[in-house]
């Protein structure tokens, strides 16, 4: 009879690597108090899984639990889920896994993933300066293509009078941001940016539009589906965790559903 | 009716000693109405402070349905201590020792079932605040609740403790739906030894069958199936065929 032990791993559920899957935890734009979280970045390559393969996650806080279905490998959802049902005095921590639909068994699992909090320092990669524009209620301005600092979008005064106004306004956030994303993608698409030019403010993004869009930069051919590309960025975010809550609750006071 | 409020530090302190070493026959019922030792919380919930219940499920059943009705933020209400320790206090009389045993009949139990300890030490032990983990177990299992918080001799039994205590129990629906099926009777009343323990002596043997199928051995048995299956997903007729032959007593 062969030998159980640690390393011979019976239960032949495979550990999904370090870093293959992260997950961000944000308080809601425009609502008191209630948290989401969604999948930042998942990396499909570092595991070897069927596509149609099935992905959920058991959120964890204290002696509380909430389960999340997030699509298959294939289709993973990255909109935001609200975490309704845990505790609020603990830390969260998240279990992904990844299983077999028919028999529900699980094939591969990421354990104790721990969200990276919204509320903390992680850097913002714009940011926003209240301004006299004498005109317009917005303007994207880019340093020069080898400045380490950020861009900056300005916005009139006298509509915001801080940031923090601004981003908690879901119309504005929704109008303005994925705007700003696709004058972005157009600079970075004219100066042909690539992840690998450190020490310039469009590195960061480049890696961000990495997890928009599947398609890197330097495998399509600008002149012809450069356009395209910009397209499927800006498509991405507006899809992706908070901004997708955001147009969704926008379209819907739209629509008179006032939340 | 009275309105909610939360007990301020003053109001904790009185309670906290009442709890510890207070005349058990005599709770301070009067802090709730005291404006030095409460204050108001921000939005407007009512509770009768006269009601009386069987059970901790009924206490979460009424919490839930009656007191935080309508458009409730959920995250502020759990983490509003104050507030749970000034409802435990409202709703003393349903949370007392109903048993004699360790402690007497109408005695408190350990002060952390009623205020959560400022303790940060104590975290883990959270979800013993009775009045909130009843009134969180029915938000999120309805009726399945009753499972674990139906002990008619203590307002916190031995089954709540051994499956709220778990992470990936307490919150999992299909423990609970299963849990209905195996261990409850047609008029929601629990089966005799679905609480069961196996003592010490039928863990050394083998053979002895004491406590087997038991509810907390669900509880284990859901957690080691829970590294191998997604039980989350899985209907309770399709756990119910992986179950070891000690649960067939209980089908």
């Amino acid at each position: 009879m062969p030998t159980i032990s640690r390393t011979s791993n019976p239960t032949k559920v495979e550990s999904l690597p370090k870093g293959a899957i992260s997950i961000r935890v944000n308080k809601a734009i425009g609502e008191q108090g209630v948290r989401n979280f969604f999948v930042q970045h998942f990396n499909r390559d570092q595991i070897a899984l069927a596509p149609a393969t099935r992905i959920a996650c058991i959120a964890a806080a204290g002696q509380t639990t909430q389960y999340f279905e997030l699509g298959t490998v294939e289709d993973l959802s990255t909109k935001a889920f609200p975490l309704t049902e845990l505790a609020t005095d603990t830390a969260i921590r998240f279990r992904v896994l990844f299983y077999d639909e028919s028999s529900s068994k699980v094939l591969a699992a990421a354990e104790n993933v721990r969200a990276i909090d919204d509320d903390s320092s992680s850097p913002s990669l714009v940011s926003i300066q209240p301004v006299p524009l004498a005109g317009p209620l917005w303007k994207l301005e880019m340093p020069d293509n080898s400045a380490e600092e950020q861009p900056v979008l300005l916005v009139e005064i006298e509509m915001f009078s801080s940031a923090k106004a601004a981003v908690a306004d879901p119309t504005f956030i929704s109008f303005v941001l994925p705007e700003v994303v696709r004058c972005i993608a157009t600079k970075v698409v004219a100066c042909e940016a690539t992840i690998s030019d450190e020490g310039t403010w469009m590195q960061p993004w480049v890696q961000f539009f990495s997890l928009l869009n599947p398609v890197a930069l330097d495998e399509i051919e600008i002149d012809v589906d450069g356009q395209k590309w910009i397209d499927d960025c800006v498509k991405g975010f507006c899809k992706r965790g908070q901004m997708a809550t955001l147009i969704e609750t926008v379209l819907a006071s739209m629509n008179g559903d006032q939340k | 009716m009275i309105q909610v409020s939360q007990l301020n530090a003053a109001g904790l302190i009185e309670f906290h000693k009442w709890l510890t070493e207070g005349d058990a026959l005599s709770p301070p019922k009067h802090l709730l109405f005291d404006p030095e030792k409460t204050t108001t919380i921000d939005a407007e919930y009512n509770i009768c402070t006269d009601r009386s219940f069987g059970t901790t499920f009924e206490v979460g059943k009424y919490l839930h349905d009656e007191v935080f009705v309508g458009s409730i933020d959920s995250e502020n209400l759990f983490s509003n201590t104050a507030m749970w320790a000034w409802i435990s206090l409202a709703l003393i009389s349903s949370l007392v020792a109903k048993k004699a045993g360790k402690k007497s009949i109408g005695s408190p139990l350990a002060a952390n079932h009623y205020m959560q300890p400022a303790n940060n030490l104590a975290q883990r032990q959270n979800y013993r605040l009775i009045v909130r983990t009843a009134w969180w177990m029915v938000r999120v299992h309805g009726a399945s609740a009753a499972v674990a918080l139906s002990s008619p001799d203590s307002p916190w039994g031995e089954v709540a403790e051994q499956t709220i205590g778990r992470q990936h129990i307490a919150s999992h629906k299909g423990f609970f739906a299963l849990a209905g099926r195996l261990y409850l009777n047609a008029d929601g009343s629990l089966k005799r030894g679905a609480a069961g323990k196996r003592s010490k002596d039928a863990k050394r043997n083998p053979k002895a069958k004491g406590g087997l199928g038991a509810m907390r051995r669900l509880a284990l048995t859901l957690n080691q199936f829970g590294r191998t299956f997604n039980t989350r997903v899985m209907p309770p007729e399709k756990i119910v065929s992986l179950l070891p032959t000690e649960y067939e007593r209980w089908l």
